[in-house]
């Protein structure tokens, strides 16, 4: 590391001027999961952080009106614990999806501090809450010297790292949407080990009527892919089809040969990672059906 | 719980299970290590390593980092060149001189120290070595070991002689010639034949390397320490590149947080840290960062082997031939000798009657291959095992059966193989029968169930390190204690405790009244080191042997006293007392207060003073010969493994469901550590065969140097284990019965796994480690052509070399002894 | 900058380089040793603290990211006081060994995850025993009553190269069966 100042505003005025000061010097930190890991290697090292910790109105979790506000400082802890939406409609399909998502992301001891926040602004291809708010079609809500500015998901997340942050301002909530109604959620990934990071992952949205057809549906795909893709075609492919009759398999073949995998790691190929995505999908199929 | 106790009834403490007695200070954590140690005025060094796998050096510019607050000294390899001479050749006979501090002229491989920097702080002296200036011109690097070995390939260590070695093949020497190998293979009914490759697993040792050096100007004595595996050889090793007198360094290691093989060796950083205290006269310490360890500490090296077996139509093996290249990096570490060793022991537990092998121990641009649990074993295990499937498969014969048939049998020992290994003892063919039992092979959809067996040497007179001894100092305390100093160097695997039994055993007293001392070059006896599946042994045998003589002191002293005959008395319950007769004769410490206050009372000619001994156990070993055969271990641990594993055909993972390893290592001292040895070392063996191995980039650059991308395996990623089959037959050569235990348990595994992915896949997978995305792909091939393949010959973007070696002709090299 | 921190109960203040590691606080502000540093990149769980009550990987936080708050390290387990060896120079590894009764602890003062690693042979060298401890104990306040697929699970971001786990996992379960009473 390099030295830096660390600063700790009370308030999220504060911290924006404190951010907006030397933009381009300026780091916030969250919970510091992929900061830390960054400054300690030297890939970066900004003269100043700024902490968001301290920062009360970015740590709430606040709902109503068919949305969930979450603050981008919410731990993965809080949310996997059942704390973090313990206010908010307990029953709600979205926050039960999101949960399962986030307890099984990396270790306890990294979900302890990582915020959703955080790891949306690091926007790593092999990141879960990226794919999972992409499939959620969150909100981005950033804030900045003049004022605040909502960006949906497909327009925040821009590439490896890349969002539509520019520097100096702050993501400062998540808006979920939390439809009434009959909408599921899939989410499933594979690594190489028990708390690797996902070599290619599958969310998936659905909304059924009342014949549980379906009528609405998002799939989204990570990890393979520079930034979540929606895979149009597909979807295309399962409006109409019954909830309970679709074949994974199919569903399956046609994401592998919809998805063009970007990415691939020093070990694990594109063609792995596209080869992943049938069985991924039949999972996410599998979890929306049962679990709702 | 007091332990002596328990002498009163007369109960051996060989073969029970004492929690250790290190445990206490691990455990509330104040045990320390060497990042631990806090002395005053502590300065911290940081290594500038080589971003380049080849590169020449042209010019290096220190100035810039020596301005930078905080800074104390910064040098490189011009500074030392006249105080520090290259170091090697202690342990290993090729004359070496390729172990330097820093790189000069030319880096060889990437990490490869450059220049150093001293500092008040860590982070001093991290900018310290940032802002150090080196010139340098990259070379092509040679990162495949049979690239390297091309005529026309340019010579890595172009500037030093091997003896035996030609171009980088720095050691070209290494032959097996057991009987008539092409006559037995033309003959045989059936020869299997295949390409096998290993990958560089690291030892991943959780504490990285570190070491903290403290030169005291005044007397000029070098207090040196270290998470070694050897103290003395280091102590030597250091000493000799330093030109220091062996009186004036000391090695200790304090608590060191495993090794497996990876700390036995003297570093450059080692070398560089002492340097660095000897110049600034103050404390320095150096701790590796985990990149550093994955690119300069020693892994397992990769193994190339061309292998084939000849079987008879009744299963017999008749013959087995090799063409073994192990890429051992840019400067030979232990390479040629894991190739030796791992090569010959690995034949077993077969006596084949025809071998012949051709061995190559390779330079390339790439991290130094050193030993890693098993010392080559496990390599040779993973090729020869899968043949005798494929033989057995062709021939229609079941592998238990085959192995049964070819396995050396207990009852024929002790026996001398083909390659001359005398096999004292084993329950190997019991082993194998017991680990067939108890694994399920019934028939499931994508299940398959595999089997291996191997021999383990119990330590080895290396082909160039002619010793293979331990040491033990015994001295007896006037309160009755027992102060042990022992020469190895422990990490992890409760020598004091083991030891302390073994003492306690033999004086008759309660193990709480033996206190073991190791790791200090100061105070203990030489011994070579911890590692070679030694420790129950070769150290335990010393113990043993110096406890014996303690003992017959205590008995000559207590016979004068009590007016009796020495064989009327024995050792039980801190006493000397009459045979059989509780509460009679002396107490020890009574007998040790005589011999220190009350020498006129001594017997004539008894040495006055301490009661105490010491002993060296050498093994009754031999050299290896020149056609590669002599007997290198006294005895020989044995396991037969079987595994369940399934495939998932999606994703190509598999799984182990069900993992069952039978054990022959004689007489256990204690089963808690023993069984703890055998689970921790099938942990390295699963390793192999799960992921881990460190990549080079075809620039010779580490693609996974952390923990990130080196996929070394949670709980959550390894089967559960059953508690070990064990069926000893004791060793009849060490006199206890023991036999070696931390690596048996390494060598079979990743057999045991390819051959059970075979039957569950129909895929012969023939290179480690086997990652999903190696068995999808394998699957997919195999179904498109329906048929089953070899992985990775058989596939369309094969880029091996498909020429079938040539034996290599007996030539006269190896004729030099 | 200055950072408080409470450390098992007591409060331990320092001025410190912004840069300061948890990690690093603990072990050269406090003096404890016990949590260890095996990679400095949250891969291998030697370094694991409870940071309110809740495990982290503590060579992945700022000391200013704890400042106020209370940290446990594997010293303030047992319940009797455990010193530190002073003079490691004189002393070998194994050497190291002091009866518990010279410590201020005997058995009884251990931890039950303590005691059962111990019983059951669940550490070698140690190295990762303390990132193991806190963790588990984190886990076993969760999850009183796990199944040994759970107890692997909850280690999934901590290594271990000496055991292959089965110890660790065995004593998990011991201690859980004891701490349910
Ligand atoms: C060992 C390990 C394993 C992991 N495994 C996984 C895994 O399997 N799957 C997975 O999805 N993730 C994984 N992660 C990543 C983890 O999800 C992220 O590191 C974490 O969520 C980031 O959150 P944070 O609060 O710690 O972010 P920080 O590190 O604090 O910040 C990350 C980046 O975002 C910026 N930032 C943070 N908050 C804001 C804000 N409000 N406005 C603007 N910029 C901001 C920071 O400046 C920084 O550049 C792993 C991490 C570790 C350390
Ligand atoms: S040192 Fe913190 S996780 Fe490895
Ligand atoms: S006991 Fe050595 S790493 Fe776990």
């Amino acid at each position: 590391m390099r030295p830096f100042e660390y600063l700790t505003p009370a308030g999220l005025e504060e911290a924006l001027e404190a951010v907006a000061e030397r933009p381009e010097e300026t780091a916030p930190i969250a919970g510091g999961q992929s900061l830390l890991l960054e400054l300690k290697s030297r890939e970066r090292a900004p003269a100043r952080l700024v902490s968001l910790a301290g920062v009360e109105a970015l740590g709430a979790v606040s709902g109503g009106h068919g949305e969930i506000r979450v603050g981008p400082t919410v731990t993965y802890r809080a949310i996997a614990d059942g704390e973090a939406f313990a206010a908010i409609a307990s029953r709600s399909a979205v926050t039960g999806f999101l949960t399962r998502v986030i307890a099984n992301i990396a270790d306890r001891a990294v979900r302890t501090m990582a915020t959703v926040g955080g790891a949306a602004c690091q926007a790593e291809p092999a990141f879960d809450i990226p794919v999972a708010l992409t499939v959620v079609d969150a909100g981005f809500e950033v804030a900045g010297a003049s004022g605040t500015r909502r960006v949906a998901a497909h327009e925040f997340f821009r590439g490896v790292k890349q969002t539509a942050l520019e520097q100096g301002e702050l993501l400062s909530a998540i808006v979920v949407p939390d439809p009434a109604g009959s909408w599921r959620w899939g989410f499933a990934k594979q690594g190489m080990r028990a708390h690797d990071a996902a070599l290619s992952s599958v969310a998936l949205a659905v909304r059924v009527d009342g014949e549980s057809r379906v009528e609405c549906c998002r799939i989204v795909v990570g990890g393979a892919v520079k930034r979540p893709s929606r895979a149009y075609g597909c979807e295309t492919w399962l409006i109409g089809r019954p909830i309970g009759e679709v074949e994974a398999e199919k569903l399956g073949e046609r994401l592998a040969a919809e998805v063009v995998p970007e990415l691939g790691g020093a070990r694990f190929g594109r063609e792995y990672r596209r080869s992943l995505l049938p069985a991924l999908v039949r999972r996410a199929l599998e979890e929306a059906r049962d679990e709702g | 719980m007091s332990v002596a106790a328990d002498r009163a009834t007369g109960e051996s403490l060989i073969g029970r299970s004492l929690p250790r007695r290190e445990d206490l200070a691990l455990l509330t954590g104040t045990a320390v290590f060497v990042d631990d140690m806090r002395p005053a005025g502590l300065l911290h060094a940081r290594i500038l390593r080589s971003p380049h796998a080849h590169a020449r050096i042209r010019r290096i510019d220190l100035e810039p980092a020596r301005r930078l607050p905080g800074v104390v000294d910064v040098f490189c390899g011009a500074d030392v060149e006249r105080s520090v001479e290259p170091w090697g050749d202690l342990t290993q006979d090729i004359l070496t001189g390729d172990r330097i501090a820093f790189a000069r002229d030319k880096a060889v491989y990437q990490g490869q120290e450059v220049a150093v920097a001293v500092a008040e702080t860590k982070w001093q002296a991290e900018d310290a070595i940032e802002a150090i200036e080196v010139d340098y011109e990259p070379l092509e690097p040679l990162v495949d070991p049979e690239q390297a070995m091309q005529p026309d390939a340019p010579v890595i260590q172009d500037g030093v002689d091997y003896e035996g070695g030609v171009g980088n093949a720095y050691d070209a020497s290494y032959r097996i010639r057991v009987g008539d190998f092409e006559f037995a293979r033309d003959e045989a009914d059936v020869v299997v034949r295949a390409r096998f490759t290993t990958g560089c697993s690291g030892a991943a040792a959780l504490e990285p390397h570190a070491c903290l050096a403290d030169y005291n100007p005044s007397s000029g004595k070098l207090t040196f320490h270290s998470a070694t595996q050897m103290v003395h050889p280091l102590r030597d090793g250091l000493s000799k590149a330093l030109h220091l007198p062996r009186t004036q360094v000391r090695v200790v290691a304090p608590f060191v947080g495993g090794g497996f093989g990876s700390k036995g060796d003297v570093f450059p950083w080692e070398v560089i840290t002492a340097v660095a205290s000897i110049r600034t006269g103050r404390p320095v310490r150096c701790v590796l960062s985990r990149r550093e360890v994955f690119e300069t500490v020693p892994g397992r090296g990769r193994q190339v082997r061309y292998a084939e077996l000849a079987m008879r139509a009744d299963g017999t093996i008749t013959a087995y031939g090799e063409r073994v290249i192990f890429a051992c990096g840019g400067v030979s570490a232990w390479g040629n000798q894991i190739l030796r060793i791992g090569t010959q022991i690995g034949m077993l537990p077969y006596a084949i009657p025809n071998i012949h092998v051709d061995g190559f121990a390779v330079h390339t641009n790439t991290g130094p291959a050193g030993p890693v649990r098993g010392f080559g074993v496990p390599e040779a295990i993973f090729a020869k095992e899968q043949l005798v499937d494929m033989a057995a498969t062709e021939l229609g014969l079941d592998p238990v059966e085959v192995r049964l048939r070819n396995v050396l049998h207990g009852d024929d020992c002790p026996t001398v193989t083909p390659l001359g290994q005398r096999v004292d003892s084993t329950s190997i063919d019991r082993c194998l029968e017991r680990a067939a039992e108890a694994i399920d092979r019934s028939e499931a959809e994508d299940v398959g169930v595999g089997f291996a067996v191997c021999m383990k040497y119990t330590s080895a007179r290396h082909p160039s390190l002619d010793s293979d001894l331990a040491s033990v100092r015994i001295v007896l305390e006037t309160d009755g204690t027992v102060s042990v100093f022992s020469g190895d160097s422990p990490h992890g695997q409760g020598h004091g405790t083991t030891v302390a039994q073994v003492v306690a055993d033999a004086l008759g007293v309660g193990v709480e009244k033996v206190r073991v001392t190791s790791s200090d070059t100061e105070t203990c006896p030489f011994s070579l080191g911890t590692w070679g599946s030694r420790g129950g042994a070769i150290l335990g045998t010393a113990a043993r042997m110096a406890a014996e003589r303690v003992r017959a002191k205590l008995i000559e002293l207590a016979a004068h006293i009590l007016e009796t005959a020495p064989e009327e008395l024995e050792v039980a319950e801190d006493r000397v007392r009459f045979v059989g007769m509780p509460g009679t004769g002396l107490f020890i410490q009574n007998l040790v207060l005589l011999a220190a206050y009350a020498t006129h009372q001594l017997p004539e000619g008894f040495e006055p003073g301490p009661i105490q001994a010491q002993a060296t156990y050498d093994t009754p070993t031999e050299r290896e010969r020149s056609d590669g055969t002599g007997n290198l271990s006294p005895t020989y641990s044995a396991a037969a493994h079987a595994a369940r594993v399934e495939v998932d055909r999606e994703t190509g993972r598999w799984r182990v469901l069900d993992y069952v390893m039978a054990h022959d290592t004689g007489v256990i001292i204690n089963p808690l550590i023993v069984e703890g040895q055998h689970q921790g070392a099938f942990l390295h063996g699963y390793a192999m065969v799960f992921g881990e191995e460190v990549r080079w980039g075809e620039d010779g650059a580490v693609a996974n140097a952390g923990f990130k991308e080196y996929f070394a395996p949670s709980a959550a990623d390894l089967p559960s284990l059953h508690p070990t089959i064990e069926v000893p037959a004791p060793s009849t050569v060490i006199p206890g019965g023991q036999k070696g235990a931390g690596e048996s348990a390494t060598a079979p595994v990743a057999a045991t796994i390819a051959n059970a992915l075979q039957a569950a896949t129909g895929v012969r997978f023939c290179s480690l480690p086997i990652m999903p995305d190696d068995v999808k792909r394998a699957l997919v091939e195999s179904e498109r052509r329906g048929a089953p393949i070899v992985y990775p010959r058989d596939m369309p973007d094969y880029d091996g070399p498909t020429e079938w070696p040539e034996p290599e002709e007996f030539d006269d090299l190896e004729l030099i002894d | 900058m200055k950072v408080e921190i409470t450390i098992n109960g007591r409060p331990v203040a320092g001025e410190v380089d912004e840069r300061t590691l948890l990690l690093e606080f603990v072990r050269d502000v406090a003096g404890l040793t016990g949590a260890r540093n095996g990679c400095l990149e949250a891969r291998c769980g030697c370094c694991s603290v409870l940071l309110d009550g809740q495990v982290v990987k503590s060579c992945n936080v700022l000391a200013a990211q704890a400042d106020g708050r209370e940290v446990e390290t594997v010293e303030g387990l047992a319940t009797g006081d455990t010193t530190t060896i002073e003079d490691p120079t004189t002393e070998g590894s194994v050497g190291t060994y002091v009866p518990l009764s010279a410590r201020g602890v005997d058995e009884g003062s251990l931890h039950p995850l303590q005691q059962a690693f111990h019983e059951r042979g669940a550490l070698q060298c140690g190295y990762c025993t303390a990132g193991m401890l806190l963790t588990l104990k984190e886990f076993l306040a969760r999850v009183p009553d796990p199944t040994e697929a759970e107890v692997r699970e909850a280690l999934r971001g901590n290594l271990c190269r000496c055991t292959g786990y089965q110890s660790i996992v065995d004593a998990a379960l011991l201690a859980a069966e004891r701490m349910r009473g």
